[in-house]
């Protein structure tokens, strides 16, 4: 993959972060459900340890690094971007003056090998892009221990998703009541169905492009004012649209992740009004395969 | 040694970074130190094809140096993040920031790769770890280099032949000079670092402030005792070494390769140099 299609993977989320607090919402971020399930995950990986454990946060989800305060876990994190790091920084809530912020790329972290107790990320895989997401998962484990975790909510196309149209998806919400949730439920609605096998990228300027029928004087304009205004919060999100994820059939993630790693669970929480697109962002209990110092 | 004890030497770095632009050597870099600097490190980097470098602390002057090679993998440690932010911001090629891997932790927990880095660089390093930890810290150093790699870094200490000056005649001839950022320069790092206030290889802000209060009822005096109190933290501390007595402690882990001379106008005064070590090969059971 060429050096500018890396680059839409992890610059857009520069200008995102400033916009998160505002229009960020489940399932791209952790609910009060995924917390308690990421709670649970955590406190299970750490049964039996007789230290303080170590654990390291992909990317600088505030949520994550709280409920490892909370645990009184010695906590790193890595983030590629310094922006997304200080403003997620500023939405923590049990502020950790020990943590070890890193800006850096997850695929060459700079830590020890055998280091981490447990690696945690919420929608990381699909950032990572796909000629890389091998080394990725190489180096989470080079960083774990011998039976060591990796918990982590994921981004898939899960089995049974039947794909539609953009137009036959907004006509679906029309029916629905809407909540706070509702216009990040629907973009990860758009995002699935514009999901491409070919290249195993879902691409949100096909979700502009669809749209652009819609788009009058600078905004959108959909003949029910309810979807208007939900097109328009996910505009104001995602302005210029140009993000592309690495999500994929939640068979085929399996089989990359197999290679390194044991699925030990796998669970997911209602957070959307439709439960299909719950199915979609299962939280995956995985262990470190065949690792020995 | 406590949390609460190690912090008065990273925290204080915070505030330290607004004055920046006003601190002078030794505090940072002077052109001469620029200069040898990137002598030492052109003969480590030049022969490797991807050299790695692990920078401790964010000092500007050292990442422009780097920013000029091609294909390096650089870590930049420091205790800080709005440092590393701050001191970004006083570089001449910022720009190529955006390849520097940025850490902020404790140099003495920082758990960082062990026998990857080819060079470890540092200004005035060991001068901002607490003594009772420089052991500890050089081991780490020893730990991060790969089998033949360089720690190259300026040392803050009393070498043979050096200088104690008494405090009170260095007022006295701060008193002959025209108030300004050179003389002020000149006397808050002699003061600090060569002369009797320092007690149990520890000098720092109050140390120095004390020392001005007995003088303040000199209006002269007075605003030299501001101009100090509002460019350091009145927290900061510094440690300095015996060059003779401690060289010990560097010696366990590395071997001296090279020492750059003293710039001209520091000779005998200042007790600063730049050392090139070599890791020591330690064969333990």
């Amino acid at each position: 993959m060429e050096k500018i299609k890396q680059e839409k993977f992890g610059e857009p989320w520069k200008k995102l972060a400033a916009r998160w607090k505002k229009c960020y919402t489940p399932p791209g971020l952790p609910s009060k459900e995924s917390i308690n399930l990421y709670r649970q995950f955590i406190k299970k990986s750490f049964k039996g340890l007789k230290y303080q454990p170590k654990a390291l946060v992909l990317g600088a989800t505030p949520e994550l690094r709280d409920i490892l305060a909370s645990l009184k876990v010695e906590v790193s994190i890595v983030d590629i971007n310094i922006e997304m790091i200080l403003a997620m920084t500023e939405l923590i809530k049990i502020k950790n003056r020990k943590e070890i912020i890193v800006k850096g790329n997850w695929t060459n972290m700079p830590f020890n090998s055998d280091y981490f107790d447990v690696v945690l990320g919420d929608l990381v895989w699909g950032n990572v892009p796909i000629f890389l997401q091998d080394n990725f998962l190489k180096e989470i484990k080079r960083v774990l221990k011998p039976n060591g975790y990796f918990i982590h909510k994921i981004a898939v196309i899960a089995h049974g998703w039947e794909k539609k149209s953009l137009d036959e998806v907004l006509d679906k919400y029309t029916k629905i009541p809407v909540s706070k949730n509702t216009a990040m439920e629907l973009f990860c609605h758009f995002l699935c169905d514009v999901f491409d096998p070919k290249t195993g990228l879902s691409d949100s300027v096909k979700i502009k492009n669809q749209l652009k029928k819609y788009w009058k004087n600078g905004k959108y304009e959909y003949p029910n004012k309810k979807i208007t205004k939900l097109l328009n919060d996910i505009w104001e999100m995602w302005e210029p649209m140009e993000k592309v994820w690495a999500i994929n059939y939640e068979k085929v993630a399996f089989k990359q992740f197999s290679q390194y790693f044991k699925i030990l669970d796998k669970k997911y929480v209602r957070d959307c009004h439709f439960i299909e697109m719950d199915k979609q962002y299962p939280i995956w209990f995985c262990q470190v395969k065949n690792k020995v110092i | 040694m406590t949390n609460k004890k190690q912090e008065k030497f990273a925290n204080p770095w915070r505030e330290i970074a607004k004055h920046w632009e006003k601190i002078k050597y030794p505090a940072r870099p002077s052109k001469k130190n620029v200069r040898d600097y990137k002598r030492f490190l052109d003969e480590v980097i030049l022969k490797k094809k991807n050299p790695r470098i692990l920078v401790f602390g964010a000092t500007p002057e050292l990442r422009d140096i780097l920013a000029q090679y091609h294909n390096i993998e650089i870590t930049v440690v420091d205790f800080n993040m709005e440092m590393i932010l701050a001191m970004t911001k006083l570089m001449k090629y910022k720009e190529k920031t955006s390849k520097e891997t940025w850490v902020k932790s404790d140099w003495l927990k920082v758990p960082l790769k062990e026998n990857y880095y080819d060079v470890l660089l540092g200004d005035c390093l060991l001068q901002n770890v607490p003594r009772l930890k420089q052991l500890f810290f050089l081991e780490k150093c020893h730990k991060f280099l790969k089998k033949g790699g360089y720690f190259i870094t300026k040392i803050g200490a009393k070498y043979p032949g050096a200088k104690v000056y008494e405090f009170k005649n260095l007022l006295k001839e701060y008193l002959q000079k025209d108030s300004n950022l050179k003389s002020f320069n000149d006397f808050w790092s002699i003061a600090l670092f060569c002369s009797n206030i320092g007690k149990n290889h520890r000098t720092g802000i109050k140390l120095l402030l004390k020392e001005l209060q007995k003088y303040i009822q000199n209006s002269k005096i007075k605003k030299l005792y501001e101009k100090v109190r509002k460019t350091f933290p009145k927290d900061k501390e510094w440690t300095y070494l015996d060059w003779e007595k401690d060289k010990w402690m560097i010696e366990k882990y590395f071997i001296l390769k090279d020492m750059a001379n003293e710039p001209k106008k520091a000779k005998g005064y200042y007790w600063v140099r730049i050392l090139k070590l070599k890791k020591k090969l330690i064969i333990t059971k």
